[in-house]
């Protein structure tokens, strides 16, 4: 049994260092980004509870993400908690079918830094930052949107859709960019 | 990357997923879609991670947060039984669920966040404006403090100070000195949230009830001068320099009242504190108006009104924040209104019947630039002190003569100032025979007091009356 100070200890680190990945991976899955911070947090909770089943602390970035996927799962099975899902179907498919990226050990290259995605941002035109400001700053919906700036809400769920293809194009460039 | 696909179904259902307005029918049918397309189920993916980071720039879901309250949440767990284990992580998601929902409607409620105001503002785009809460100057981090230029603030900007300090002057009136290392987020004109560092904060009464929020406590103000030191293990200090506050933990509230203290922490709730001002020591002075100073002119230490006053120095010129805003009377008695030398060789002597004209609705401020040494010098012997003191509005006058001091006491202090022992009459800044002539320089700008001071066996004053909010 380690004793709790090093346990404390080391999952300390552990949560300074995998907190970030996790809650990309949880948000892969389907959950509802208001929900993204809970699962995270329960995933830890679990991993708390069960520190003594993890080898190494080398190993607990898949560990967690074996946990965080484990708890998604059971959302699938708790009709009442199926709300911190986005559509339990789909979040079946997208965990049935995990993308490339998030394989153990490569799940770091996916996450997108906050550098990244200034810069990406700042490619994107005036009213289309505008219109992501409204979404994701002032957690607005594309009706609410639409009405501040005379656009459709179609208009403005297409506008965020393109944007979010452009940013992850934009992304997956500098990636590839900052690999050579 | 991007996968094309003929037609826009994809897309359209997509959007309005993480829009969450998409219907029943919608789902079904984009289940389907993305089933049989590999292609479609990694867009779908990559539409969720940069949907999730662009939250995440939002500081209500940052990194820095999460992390923040989660170390310290299992740190906590740390020190209860096994059999209190699920209970709590049940009371604890519920509670952060209720909490988060309250997060959303607020967030509904607030104005755009950093980064991306900053990109729209260099673009110059002409969208509905921002909320400017305030506006923010960084204060290098060497002995004399210089500005830097001025960048406006605005609502949610979160600010990562790694060196020198902020001052930051809301539009309410409020002005915040944060000190580096420090990680806040200017939330509103109201509210900061302090996740590391140490700031000291004065309110008008237009910015009562304005709150510093840190990890295990919230401070309201109710009218006052404080100052609050937060650690990253997620403990606070609270100290009333002036007025009253309000500390609230958990249900546990505490009002505070000037010279009090209170340490919060997640385990122990709110636990008196011994008041130790110390740690304020630089950001007091620029939450209290003065930018600068040179030499041996220094800003007193932080503490209480009452207690400042009393302070003695042999080795400097204090700058004592006097009253912080009262209304200008139509005439002050003052010695010097405009810039320039005075007293030395100057033409222009150190007296003079010049009042400080008002309206009657104008506020002021008033400060005391004091020599006060805790012994007595020897009759005859006189030490000489130079240096400045730069304030963050422009100076309406200097009352140098001990008649004028004594007239503006009143309206002027914010506790009694001691009167001295050795030659009571003699406060001001008076040449006499034995003495070398005092130099009194007003800036241009109307911002600098340059003082060349011999002080011997009294007491030496400067009432200095700026400019209020």
């Amino acid at each position: 049994m380690k004793s709790k100070s090093n346990r404390l200890e080391q999952i300390d680190a552990v949560v300074h260092e995998h907190h970030s990945s996790l809650r990309y991976f949880i948000r892969s899955l389907g959950v509802d980004h208001t929900w993204v911070d809970d699962i995270a947090q329960e995933a830890f909770l679990v991993a708390y509870r069960k520190w003594d089943e993890l080898d190494s602390p080398d190993n607990a970035g898949p560990w967690l993400r074996r946990i965080a996927r484990n708890l998604v799962m059971n959302e699938l099975s708790k009709s009442g908690r199926r709300q911190r899902l986005l559509d339990e179907n789909l979040t079946s498919l997208l965990l049935q079918a995990p993308h490339a990226s998030m394989e153990p050990g490569a799940l770091q290259d996916c996450e997108i830094r906050y550098e990244a995605l200034r810069t990406c941002l700042e490619r994107l035109t005036d009213r289309t930052r505008k219109v992501i400001d409204a979404r994701y700053f002032q957690d607005r919906n594309a009706s609410q949107i639409g009405e501040d700036l005379a656009m459709s809400a179609v208009a403005v769920r297409k506008m965020l859709f393109h944007a979010r293809q452009t940013l992850a194009q934009c992304l997956h460039s500098r990636e590839v960019h900052d690999a050579h | 990357m991007h996968t094309e696909h003929p037609d826009s179904e994809f897309d359209a259902l997509c959007a309005d997923l993480l829009d969450g307005s998409i219907d029943p029918a919608g789902r079904e049918r984009l289940f389907e879609i993305v089933r049989d397309d590999p292609a479609l189920l990694d867009e779908l993916r990559r539409q969720l991670l940069v949907s999730g980071s662009l939250f995440r720039m939002n500081p209500k879901f940052s990194d820095e947060r999460f992390s923040f309250s989660i170390a310290g949440h299992l740190r906590k767990l740390g020190d209860e039984s096994p059999s209190d284990f699920p209970q709590e992580v049940g009371r604890r998601i519920r509670t952060h669920r209720m909490q988060r929902r309250a997060v959303i409607a607020l967030a509904a409620c607030l104005a755009l966040a950093a980064i991306p105001l900053a990109l729209l503002k260099k673009r110059g785009t002409g969208g509905a404006p921002v909320p400017l809460v305030a506006v923010a100057t960084r204060i290098s981090g060497g002995e004399n403090g210089a500005m830097n230029a001025s960048v406006t603030i605005h609502e949610n900007q979160r600010i990562e100070l790694d060196e020198g300090m902020m001052r930051l002057e809301f539009t309410n009136g409020a002005v915040v000195a944060v000190e580096a290392p420090a990680r806040f987020t200017v939330k509103s004109a109201k509210e900061i949230i302090l996740q590391s560092g140490n700031l000291n904060a004065w309110c008008p009464d237009t910015a009562h009830g304005f709150r510093v929020d840190t990890e295990s406590a919230t401070l309201t103000d109710l009218g006052t001068s404080f100052g609050v030191s937060a650690r990253p293990d997620g403990s606070a200090d609270f100290m009333v320099l002036d007025g009253e506050v309000e500390v609230s933990n958990s249900g546990e509230n505490r009002k505070l009242l000037k010279g009090k203290a209170v340490r919060a922490t997640s385990r122990e709730g709110l636990e008196d504190l011994t008041f130790e001002p110390s740690p304020f020591t630089r950001t007091w002075p620029v939450a209290s108006g003065i930018q600068s100073t040179t030499g041996e002119v220094v800003p007193a230490p932080p503490n209480t009104p009452e207690i400042v006053a009393l302070h003695e120095d042999d080795n400097h010129i204090l700058v004592i924040p006097e009253r912080r805003s009262f209304k200008l009377p139509p005439r002050l008695p003052a010695d010097i209104v405009e810039p320039g030398n005075f007293g030395g060789r100057s033409w222009r002597g150190l007296h003079g019947a010049n009042p400080i004209l008002s309206e009657g609705t104008q506020h002021a401020r008033s400060y005391l630039l004091r020599y006060n040494p805790v012994g007595v010098l020897d009759y005859g012997v006189f030490k000489r002190f130079e240096g400045s003191v730069t304030f963050d509005r422009p100076v309406l006058g200097l009352i140098t003569s001990t008649g004028k001091l004594r007239l503006t006491d009143k309206i002027a202090t914010a506790a009694p100032i001691p009167e001295p022992e050795q030659n009571p009459d003699m406060r001001g800044v008076e040449g006499g025979p034995k003495t070398e002539p005092d130099t009194i320089t007003l800036s241009e700008d109307r911002r600098t007091v340059s003082v060349v001071f011999f002080a011997g066996e009294s007491v030496d004053e400067i009432r200095v009356i700026t400019a209020g909010d």
